[in-house]
């Protein structure tokens, strides 16, 4: 029976984690880096622009999606996103906002494509439909708009919400 | 404040939008958000409309994406820096479009309600005008017929304020003349040949001029009062929602009313005026000399209203003097004086005796009226009544006439003393009104 060839990926915090190589070969990102670096048994990767929290739960999706190829999500999505993910990928984004903006900023610097398109259309499941009041205090944006600018904008595109 | 969503680099955030919507209404309405998702979609969408000319490129390019997508997230990029947006044109267009219809639809609604207020304004301020004009209009009228009605009443104060005394004390004059000189002729007529309808013949031709100058009068109030409810009428349009329309409606009915029955007084009354002679010849007890069936019947019956009135003047005269017999303040000078009753007893004295004894009684009324007359102008030191000589005059000669007595001086008496009492008055300084003694009784 073989080993399974390891990889030590390092956090930002300097916390790190021991995953297969076939598994983290789902990265782009550390798929370039493997095939670039030596051949170390176990070969350490610094990950400097994600912490820990947000690298486990990649850790956690390429485990899962390694042997259970992600389905493409279509753009824009028809409906809610829970109707064409699996069950296990939405038990995956039961996580706070945060972590769900770090894991998107994880997944776009270590190149997870479908981890990308995951947690970008979760992040447009919950803005859709929504209005620009709902979505500022959704996510706390403040409105740097003054009163005179937003009354502007309103009245130059009033004809998309008469519509 | 912390906000993470807006930690995201612009790709990721273009990607975010790119799974919310396609359609450029809902990224404009993202835009909305805040001051960086307004410049994300504006340069997506303006640098897709430069760079996009036809749908064919849109389409590669967009299929471009899906198969380069890894490649261009390898080098840390997404599709906003690289590609060209293929639906910005299509986006731009649907814009303009949804703008263009949008501002077109609204501007035609908003011309269509102007149209329809102004239309709406006009036929108001049509209304207003008509309603305007026929205020105005009737207004005039009003003013004509108040001119008119200022006029007949300053006509009718005028005529009152004209003493008929003088004019009457002449017809009355000429009216015994004429007596005189009929009583005469029938005297001188030979026995066989005495008729009382041959030289009275004219007596009812005298009450029809005073008939056919009243029916005047009347026609001209029923032109009046006619007129007035045209007016009334034409004004009922602009009262109808008014609390004068009832008003009106009620003038409306008086103005047509009225007419209505002053024209059948004035038709029975004047038919009955011409009856006029058979009632007087029957009051005075005379037959008359033909024996025409169809006119006497006519004049029967058209002799209806002056007997309906005479019968309710007897029954007021009859309460009155019973008012007097109760308690016993009744005299017999005012039961003698009393010209219904004297009619009554005329008729009575012709069934009894016939011929000119029916006028006993009526003389005896004139005497002892004529009497009381004179005895309180006396005693009140006041000028003798014009209608005071002449009554007693008129009584003396109709009871010469009851006894028999028939020449051209029968009524003599009657026409000295209206041409003595006319001439009285007009070199009188001061007429004073004649005060019948029993009427102030009566009252």
């Amino acid at each position: 029976m073989s080993e399974t060839k390891q990889v030590e990926l390092t956090s930002k915090d300097k916390v790190s984690f021991k995953v297969d190589r076939d598994v983290i070969l789902m990265s782009g990102l550390v798929k370039d880096m493997l095939e670039e670096g030596d051949e170390d048994e176990t070969p350490i990767i610094p990950i400097p622009n994600v912490d820990s929290k947000p690298l486990q739960k990649v850790i956690e999706y390429c485990q899962y999606h390694h042997k259970e190829p992600a389905q493409e999500i279509e753009k824009p999505l028809k409906g809610k996103i829970e109707d064409v993910i699996c069950d296990w990928d939405k038990k995956f984004l039961e996580i706070d906002q945060s972590l769900l903006i770090e894991l998107i900023m994880a997944a776009n610097y270590l190149n997870i494509k479908d981890l990308l398109d995951l947690t970008c259309a979760k992040v447009a499941s919950m803005i859709k439909g929504k209005s620009p009041e709902q979505i500022r205090e959704m996510f706390g944006i403040e409105n740097d708009f003054t009163p005179e600018e937003e009354a502007k904008i309103r009245e130059e595109n009033k004809w998309c919400e008469e519509a | 404040m912390k906000q993470p969503l807006l930690e995201l680099p612009d790709e990721m955030l273009l990607t975010i939008l790119n799974f919310t919507s396609r359609n450029p209404r809902d990224l404009i309405i993202l835009s909305h958000t805040c001051r960086r998702f307004e410049k994300l979609v504006e340069n997506s969408l303006s640098n897709t409309s430069n760079s996009s000319t036809n749908d064919d490129q849109s389409i590669n390019l967009f299929e471009m994406i899906k198969i380069e997508t890894s490649e261009y997230l390898r080098r840390g990029f997404l599709f906003e820096k690289l590609i060209k947006r293929p639906f910005g044109t299509i986006y731009d267009l649907v814009r303009d479009y949804w703008t263009a219809s949008s501002s077109t639809a609204t501007i035609i609604e908003r011309q269509i309600k102007s149209e329809e207020e102004k239309r709406e304004e006009c036929r108001m301020a049509l209304n207003s005008k008509e309603k305007l004009v026929n205020a105005f209009y009737f207004a005039r009228m009003d003013v004509k017929f108040s001119a008119f009605d200022r006029k007949v009443q300053e006509l009718i104060a005028r005529v009152a304020k004209r003493d008929p005394t003088v004019l009457f004390g002449v017809i009355l004059t000429l009216m015994s003349i004429a007596a005189q000189v009929c009583v005469g002729q029938y005297s001188s007529n030979q026995v066989g040949e005495k008729d009382w309808n041959g030289v009275f013949w004219w007596i009812p031709y005298c009450f029809a001029v005073v008939q056919t100058l009243l029916g005047g009068v009347w026609c001209g109030f029923t032109a009046f009062s006619l007129l007035r409810g045209i007016g009334i009428l034409r004004k009922l349009n602009i009262h109808r929602f008014t609390t004068k329309f009832h008003k009106d409606v009620n003038l409306f009915v008086a103005n047509l009313a009225i007419p209505v029955f002053a024209g059948l007084i004035l038709l029975f009354n004047g038919y009955g005026m011409y009856s006029v002679k058979s009632l007087l010849y029957s009051i005075l007890g005379i037959e008359m000399s033909y024996s025409h069936i169809l006119v006497n019947t006519i004049n029967y019956y058209l002799s209806f209203p002056i007997w309906i009135y005479l019968g309710v003047v007897s029954i007021s005269e009859l309460k009155k003097i019973f008012k007097m017999i109760v308690p016993p303040t009744v005299t017999i000078q005012s039961l003698l004086s009393n010209y219904i009753i004297s009619l009554f007893l005329g008729v009575s004295c012709y069934k009894l005796g016939g011929g000119c004894l029916s006028a006993l009684p009526i003389a005896v009324t004139l005497l002892a009226d004529s009497w009381e007359v004179n005895a309180l102008y006396i005693k009140e030191k006041l000028k003798v009544g014009f209608f005071g000589l002449s009554r007693f005059a008129l009584g003396v000669s109709l009871a010469i006439l009851g006894c028999g007595h028939c020449s051209y001086f029968t009524f003599a008496p009657v026409t000295l003393a209206t041409v003595f009492e006319t001439i009285g008055f007009l070199f009188g300084k001061k007429h004073e009104t004649c005060i019948s003694p029993i009427d102030e009784t009566y009252q």
